[in-house]
């Protein structure tokens, strides 16, 4: 297994770059499908292999929540550009992760919170993960997807 | 010379003049993403940079989440998508909340001729500055 160089301190896109060079992808078969609107259809996060290596891999991403602290200054109503980027450069970066831990991750980092927060809470479930295999395997009706509350409650 | 460092901040040419390296730096692109959206329900990544996560947001509509973030939402993407020329982009997208911030960038793929989303081919890449 390759080593990960000491990165703390380095620039996280330098960090990418070099995972990139070095590390194989991983296409995980997880998939995350969530509503966050009444009127849309479902959506659904597609880890990236690259990123996925990086998780496994550990000592190159930062915490989760050194991008939650980003989204709060970026929705400040003065905001124009983000002045605490070092969060994500000089935060010690997280050690490795399991492929179900790195789920769980990228939900934090890429679901919007309004959904993964209260995913359980409501008459509806709003998120759930499930494996490639169980969504539809064509993209017919795609714009009326949902998600199979009776399903869930099976 | 693994992990080694150049630090320069011009290059200069013998004969053809000098570039700052800061052109370099801050002209590169930072992220992009090849993949089929066109094959069954889950999309295919062909390759990537700096994604984190690809959305598939309906018919002819992603969403890229970024690893490392821009530095705002101010940088540009650009895209492309399908196999022919029947295809348009509509790159830097915020058809939907949150879907255009320094962490995410999203498009969608209209087919010219009924002007609705299509499912097909998608290339983005983004450029800007980083956070």
């Amino acid at each position: 297994m390759t080593d990960t160089p000491q990165f703390k301190g380095t620039h996280l896109f330098d960090r990418l770059c070099w995972a990139k060079e070095n590390l194989d992808g991983v296409q995980s078969d997880y998939r995350v499908v969530y509503e966050d609107s009444v009127d849309e259809c479902a959506k659904i996060l597609v880890p990236d292999p690259n990123w996925m290596a990086c998780a496994l891999q550990g000592g190159i991403l930062p915490p989760v929540e050194v991008y939650h602290e980003l989204a709060k200054d970026e929705a400040q109503p003065n905001f124009t550009k983000h002045t605490r980027g070092y969060l994500l450069h000089e935060t010690e970066p997280v050690s490795s992760m399991t492929e179900e831990e790195a789920i769980e991750y990228l939900i934090k980092k890429d679901c919007p919170q309004a959904v993964w927060k209260t995913y359980n809470e409501g008459n509806r479930l709003k998120m759930v993960i499930c494996k490639k295999e169980q969504l539809p395997q064509t993209r017919e009706w795609r714009n009326a997807w949902k998600i199979d509350q009776d399903l869930i409650a099976a | 010379m693994a992990n080694g460092k150049i630090k320069a901040d011009t290059l200069e040419h013998s004969t053809a003049g000098s570039l700052d390296t800061l052109y370099v730096v801050r002209g590169s692109t930072k992220a992009w993403s090849s993949l089929d959206g066109s094959g069954g329900s889950t999309t295919t990544q062909h390759g990537s940079l700096n994604i984190s996560s690809v959305l598939d947001d309906g018919v002819g509509q992603y969403g890229f989440n970024f690893g490392s973030n821009m530095n705002g939402a101010t940088y540009s993407s650009v895209g492309c998508g399908g196999d022919n020329a029947n295809f348009n982009c509509v790159t830097n997208w915020t058809g939907v909340p949150d879907t255009y911030t320094s962490g995410r960038t999203g498009m969608g793929i209209l087919n010219v001729s009924n002007s609705q989303y299509s499912d097909s081919d998608v290339c983005i890449t983004v450029n800007g500055d980083l956070a």
